[in-house]
């Protein structure tokens, strides 16, 4: 079984014989009497960012409909903190390639959602929320409509509201991929910061193994018909063998737009130990090491192990 | 030369023309009376035709609302269950295949010559549009955006206010816009069948005593209102979508 481990300055922080935060066990799910994933086993440590790369039709985004609780499996069964949650929508943070933003209401509006969805009355709730658009790269940006930002604008927004919506485990489905490359780069600076920040749970899709490499602890490759899972990759024993693993909290290709402090907001979740939350790599770009990674996984891909 | 002069060119030559005609005896004036005939008739009626049309305004307003009320009912329950939009649809189709004016006269036998036959005939034409529009605008949002709210925990009713209802506002305009210059056509329909007052029964007075200019005046004042109704939906529309004109101040 899986030991939630986390190593720092050689002294064992944790050491408990837990079941993993976020697990799939054995998801089968068919489409028209079509199979389209079978026996489906994940799991997610808290405070790790897993991602799922695989061809396009593969399933993922329908193996998404079932961990997010959307739709019931035809097999198998979700769980989050030991509870099975299948079937229950509204139990983690949803968020998809495109940004879903309603047009007809402010940023500020927009992020605010789940909060007034919660019953939350309209001034309070954009009261709240006010402090983590600074910290998530949209300052000055609450009072707009969507369509008045920019792509990679409009995605923070859209993090940001299903990070308020469930923090501890969020599922990302490929969010940066409708992005030029310009915007996708820094936008996944952007993610790799607020993630180390928040100390955010995520599992992500993506087509780009480079983004999962730079961006994830593990990688799990999709492949078959149906679609299941072909292999796991450790991409964090990489990173914490590079130089950068564990040095100093700035990041060292800034982005423009980056807000003045690192500091969360009051209210963002910190983990409950109180440890240093996210991943401790600095973002450095792509190493000899996480190069290895890459094309190994492509390979992977590319010969449907 | 910008958009709006084109039609205002036009008709200004189509009235010069139409005075001409008079002008030169070209059409007899009991037939065709001259446009400055037909101002006349105007501002020496004016008076009358400013009582008769609140008669008209009234009716259209009261049947339009009530359309429009039962639309929305009518669009959330098709949306929410399928089964009342199996139902429904179909004979909400066939409600605008029935001709009106041939409906109208029995509506009056039934409910005399007070509002009730007006307000159903108003009803009848209105609902149509507003329904069909809303309906459309309440069932087309994204599913993917659908399946996001729902995700986020949201009710039905949540759904439609949060959701729906404002991505169906464009449609539901376009409904109204059409409805509304039905109601005053619809109302001037229903009166030509019988009623004290009201601008379909100032037309049939007049056209009874042959008073072709008073004809006329009353047409152009029926267009006018027709056209200035327009101009309110579309300004009610815009000051209830302000994010569609901030799209353009990026």
């Amino acid at each position: 079984m899986d030991t939630d481990n986390r190593v720092v300055d050689g002294e064992i922080l944790e050491m408990l014989p837990t079941r993993p935060f976020f697990e799939a066990r054995g998801i089968s799910k068919n489409y028209e009497g079509e199979p389209v994933i079978r026996d489906v086993d994940l799991y997610i440590n808290r405070g790790e960012i897993v991602s799922l790369v695989g061809p396009s039709g593969i399933g993922k985004t329908t193996l998404f409909t079932v961990l997010s609780g959307l739709e019931k499996p035809d097999g198998g069964a979700v769980f989050l903190a030991g509870e099975d949650v299948s079937a229950q929508a509204g139990r983690v943070g949803y968020m998809l390639q495109e940004d879903l933003l309603l047009p007809f209401k402010t940023v500020e509006e927009n992020v605010a959602m789940p909060l007034i969805l919660g019953g939350e009355k309209r001034r309070p709730a954009i009261k709240k929320v006010q402090p983590y658009l600074e910290a998530f790269g949209l300052a000055g940006t609450g009072g707009k409509y969507p369509a008045q930002l920019s792509g990679g604008m409009r995605q923070r927004a859209a993090f940001l509201r299903a990070y308020l919506f469930r923090s501890d485990m969020m599922l990302l489905d490929e969010p940066f991929s409708a992005l030029d490359a310009l915007t996708k780069s820094a936008m996944e600076q952007w993610f790799h910061r607020i993630a180390r920040e928040t100390g955010v749970t995520a599992l992500l899709i993506t087509h780009d193994i480079e983004e999962a490499v730079l961006l994830s602890d593990r990688i799990y490759l999709m492949g078959g018909h149906p679609g299941r899972i072909t292999a796991q990759v450790d991409v964090a024993s990489a990173k914490r063998g590079d130089a950068a693993w564990g040095k100093g909290t700035a990041t060292p290709n800034r982005l423009r737009e980056r807000p003045g402090s690192m500091v969360a907001p009051e209210g963002i979740r910190e983990r409950p130990d109180g440890a240093a939350v996210g991943n401790p790599w600095v973002w450095g770009g792509m190493t000899d090491a996480l190069r290895k990674i890459k094309e190994d996984v492509t390979e992977m891909v590319m010969h449907g192990v | 030369m910008s958009n709006g002069k084109y039609p205002v060119v036009f008709f200004a030559v189509l009235i010069i023309v139409w005075q001409c005609i008079s002008s030169f005896g070209l059409v007899p004036a009991f037939m065709l009376p001259s446009p400055v005939a037909v101002a006349k008739a105007f501002v020496t009626d004016l008076p009358l035709l400013a009582m008769h049309s609140v008669t008209t305004l009234g009716e259209a307003a009261l049947g339009l609302a009530l359309s429009v009320v039962m639309a929305v009912l009518f669009a959330v329950l098709m949306d929410r269950f399928a089964a009342v939009k199996k139902t429904l649809y179909p004979v909400a189709v066939v409600t605008q295949t029935v001709p009106t004016i041939a409906v109208a006269p029995l509506l009056v036998l039934w409910m005399g010559y007070g509002v009730a036959p007006k307000i159903a005939v108003i009803f009848i034409t209105c609902f149509f549009p507003v329904l069909i529009g809303l309906y459309g605008g309440l069932s087309s949002v994204e599913p993917a955006m659908l399946r996001l709210m729902k995700s986020m925990g949201a009710t039905y009713l949540q759904m439609l206010t949060h959701v729906k209802f404002p991505y169906a506002l464009g449609a539901f305009f376009s409904g109204l816009r059409i409805s509304a210059t039905y109601a005053v056509v619809g109302a001037v329909i229903s009166e030509w069948l019988g009623g004290n007052s009201g601008l379909g029964v100032y037309m049939t007075r007049v056209r009874k005593g042959y008073a072709f200019d008073k004809m006329f005046a009353v047409i152009i004042l029926i267009t006018i209102i027709s056209l200035v109704l327009i101009r309110l939906v579309d300004a009610l529309h815009r000051a209830l979508t302000p994010w569609e004109r901030a799209k353009s101040e990026r």
